[in-house]
């Protein structure tokens, strides 16, 4: 079975020195998920990548959420994209 | 050291108000920041020339500086003095400096101007960041990626071992947690990206998991049907029913002797072998007078 490593959001907030409020609003509007056990709400810490990736791209760019969830979006299918064409690559140099 | 011209990374004309070179620096921003672009080195290289273009440029001081000393700064006497200057200024504990951006983060000529604290002020400066991402590539041969084994490697500097599980595929990237550039205000390290090139010199063509290789196989046992013989991936012999009739191009499926699931041991793709109808030649009297009777049977 797998486990789910998980980081309470309150030190993630303290390590990374943003507000709670950004996770609640980040959550709230979809763009990431925590997990609440024993009363105490977690951030798996494969999700830490994307939040990273959100907390860039705001204060970088001055994207705001629903920009994020559209980049976002797009960054995914692009990376959907590169598998299809590295198997149809892989598929073509069976008929070179 | 190369000489940047902060100017034309920008995309402005030397005279630009600060307003202009905020607008092309925003819009510049969007279009090559990494995140936007990942595995792409000209970007992000691009990306780190315009945050020194702009920490230089919308700093007025700075700005001075640059169009005073830039092009010239390597031989400028000025130059010369303002670096001493800035030395003392660092060592008195002058203000400015809190900004944290190591390693390579700023060129050697923006480092060289301003001093490696010298582009305090970015909002950047309050948030923990993960450090940068670094990516490697790494040529294989196919033979290897069909067995899990372990790799040393060096990077930066530093030399890591990594296991390479079975399976990996041509152009496929794994992660290496930690391996990446320092953290940026005590931030996390980032982290290695390697891509797997294979090299593939055997006869064998890979997609995902099955393999496929081609099989001469001779006229009379197409025909009359019998046994043939292949090596597999691992050069072990398997032998073969050909079934009586067997066209040119025939494709044979077996099950499990193909390539290694990525991460899935003991599972494998399968084999396709595909033949390849070698017709006789050299035909002896006897062969060309047996073949004439055969021609005349089948126009019967």
């Amino acid at each position: 079975m797998d486990t789910q490593e998980l980081i309470i959001v309150e030190v993630f907030c303290e390590e990374y020195q943003i507000e709670i409020n950004l996770i609640n609003d980040l959550e709230e509007f979809g763009l990431i998920e925590t997990t609440i056990q024993n009363k105490n709400k977690y951030i798996d810490i494969n999700q830490l990548e994307r939040i990273e990736k959100i907390m860039r791209l705001q204060n970088d760019l001055n994207i705001n959420n629903e920009g994020i969830e559209a980049v976002l979006g797009l960054l995914d299918k692009i990376d959907i994209l590169n598998q299809e064409i590295r198997y149809l690559r892989n598929r073509l140099d069976l008929y070179e | 050291m190369e000489f940047i011209d902060y100017y034309k990374v920008l995309g402005v004309d030397k005279n630009a108000t600060e307003e202009e070179i905020k607008k092309a620096y925003r819009k510049l921003a969007r279009k090559l920041h990494p995140d936007l672009n990942p595995n792409d080195k000209e970007a992000n290289l691009r990306f780190q020339q315009l945050n020194e273009a702009n920490a230089v440029l919308s700093d007025p001081e700075k700005r001075k500086k640059y169009d005073k000393y830039g092009k010239d700064w390597e031989h400028g006497e000025e130059f010369e003095k303002y670096q001493q200057q800035q030395r003392q200024y660092a060592n008195t504990g002058g203000q400015g400096s809190s900004y944290s951006f190591e390693g390579d983060d700023f060129s050697d000529f923006f480092s060289s101007m301003f001093g490696r604290g010298a582009a305090g002020g970015s909002k950047r400066s309050h948030v923990k960041y993960k450090g940068q991402d670094l990516n490697a590539s790494l040529q294989i041969d196919i033979r290897e990626a069909a067995k899990t084994h372990k790799r040393e490697l060096s990077v930066n500097g530093k030399n890591i071992r990594i296991t390479i599980p079975a399976g990996i595929e041509d152009g496929q990237t794994i992660k290496i947690s930690g391996y990446g550039g320092e953290g940026i205000n005590n931030g996390p390290k980032g982290d290695l990206y390697i891509t797997f090139s294979l090299v593939n010199s055997t006869p064998f063509k890979r997609v995902g998991n099955d393999l496929y290789v081609n099989s001469d196989l001779d006229l009379y046992t197409a025909v009359l049907g019998g046994e043939t013989t292949i090596n597999d991936f691992n050069d072990t012999q398997l032998k073969l029913k050909v079934v009586a009739g067997t066209q040119n191009g025939t494709k044979v499926r077996l099950k499990g002797k193909g390539f290694p699931v990525y991460k899935k041991e003991g599972e494998f793709g399968d084999l396709y072998v595909t033949y390849t109808i070698k017709m006789p030649t050299h035909l002896s009297e006897k062969e060309k007078e047996l073949f004439k009777e055969l021609a005349q049977l089948a126009k019967k």
